[in-house]
């Protein structure tokens, strides 16, 4: 068994739904993981659409459907061939995939338009799964910042002053204070476009993430008209949150084989297809199978 | 004394202050009920301080709609167990300021629900079928 890591940023807004949440302000959240409330996309969702409909059909016997069985498992029964019994021909998959969960947040900026916001709290869980998987893991110290305090490369673009001002929170910058976390991260995540993502990494506290983990989604109002009137019915308005474009998710592959499965430039995750919606880039190395 | 989640608190705390608004007329009511389900997303939206300036300038007067947003102000300190929530919030710090965000929205829930259920205004507008 191996793990490879894969790194997938939001093109677009993204939805990934948990029904109706009768916990929630907003109608239609995204869904959030339980300990932390971070953004958080299920790896159920990473898996189907990444199977994309392929070997569900029992009665397709084609190459694609066979490889589709053998890395995302299947379960069902056939007809043999030589009689009317049925056989089971469930396969357990080759390939699990974990959660993606959010490891850079863009919150509009005063200054450099938006930030990429981490904190701690991710960097150590990211390090630690890494660990714990038997791959290499980050170099670089993660320090931690003050409350107040947002800890940048050294080429930055974000600061204004000598703060960095993020909606309604204004944080002290702090310069340099965290460049070898910053080139580390964009190397090892965007590679050749490290540079976009470096000069707008900032490194702030675990609360102030989230906070904006909690505030920085975006809210979309959605509305269904009576169609003789054209105004809006009783109870035809309603709220979706979605998961801003230029978000950053890292996840988990770990398996024998299968790998090159996940090797897809992009996918389209949640609903809203047809607007656009969902859209997220593969970001990283390809792997083979 | 028996320990009461503060989810139990803040349901009933709603519970009161929305019911409190079966006494006033029919306008208001409607107005605030509408508040009960959009003043969460102003907050999301814009922040609990551009929340509630809006709400204060809207405050003020004698008419329904400022009856219905001074009800709302009242409602939001109540939460944030303060006399004054314009107050409270201009004078907390950042983390403070973090902490009142969420609060409001957490329990915030409680009064959309109840807006809907006790008031009988939803998203969209008001529910003819509970009029008498």
């Amino acid at each position: 068994m191996q793990a490879k890591m894969i790194f997938w940023q939001a093109l677009t807004p993204v939805h990934p739904g948990t029904g109706q949440d009768s916990s929630s302000v907003i109608d239609l959240p995204v869904a959030r993981e339980a300990a932390t409330g971070f953004p958080v996309i299920p790896a159920s969702s990473l898996k189907g659409v990444l199977r994309d409909g392929r070997g569900l059909e029992k009665n397709d016997e084609s190459e694609e459907a066979a490889i589709a069985r053998r890395v995302f498992g299947y379960a069902g029964k056939k007809k043999k061939s030589d009689s009317e019994e049925e056989e089971d021909i469930s396969q357990a998959a080759e390939l699990t995939l974990t959660d993606a969960r959010v490891l850079f947040l863009p919150v509009r900026s005063y200054a450099g338009t938006f930030a990429f916001l981490t904190c701690p709290l991710v960097l150590e869980r990211l390090k630690r799964d890494q660990k714990a998987l038997g791959l290499p893991e980050l170099k670089a110290s993660i320090p931690n910042p003050g409350q107040t305090d947002a800890l940048l490369a050294q080429n930055t673009q974000i600061v204004h002053g000598d703060k960095v001002i993020l909606e309604d929170i204004d944080l002290s910058a702090k310069v340099g204070g965290a460049d070898a976390l910053a080139q580390e991260l964009g190397k090892l995540v965007f590679g050749e476009e490290a540079g976009y993502f470096v000069e707008r990494f900032a490194l702030v506290s675990n609360d102030v993430f989230a906070y904006f983990c909690e505030m920085g989604m975006e809210i979309i109002a959605r509305v269904r008209l009576k169609s003789d009137t054209k105004t809006v019915e009783r109870g035809g308005l309603w709220y979706e949150e979605a998961i801003p474009a230029e978000t950053v998710f890292s996840s988990f592959a770990i398996g024998k084989s299968g790998f090159d499965e996940i090797n897809r430039p992009y996918i389209q995750i949640g609903g809203q297809a047809s607007v656009g919606r969902g859209l997220l880039r593969r970001l990283g190395v390809k792997y083979e199978s | 004394m028996s320990l009461k989640t503060r989810a139990q608190e803040d349901m009933k705390k709603a519970l009161n202050l929305v019911s409190s608004l079966e006494g006033e007329n029919e306008e208001v009511k409607n107005i605030y009920g509408g508040l009960c389900h959009n003043f969460p997303i102003l907050v999301r939206q814009s922040g609990l301080c551009q929340a509630l300036a809006f709400s204060a300038d809207k405050a003020t007067g004698d008419g329904n709609r400022a009856r219905a947003h001074q009800k709302l102000l009242e409602h939001v300190a109540a939460i944030l167990g303060q006399n004054d929530a314009l107050g409270a919030v201009q004078g907390a710090d950042a983390i403070g300021y973090m902490h009142y965000t969420r609060r409001v929205l957490s329990a915030w829930v409680y009064f959309k629900r109840f807006a809907a259920s006790v008031l009988g205004v939803h998203t969209g507008g008001h529910d003819e079928s509970q009029q008498t």
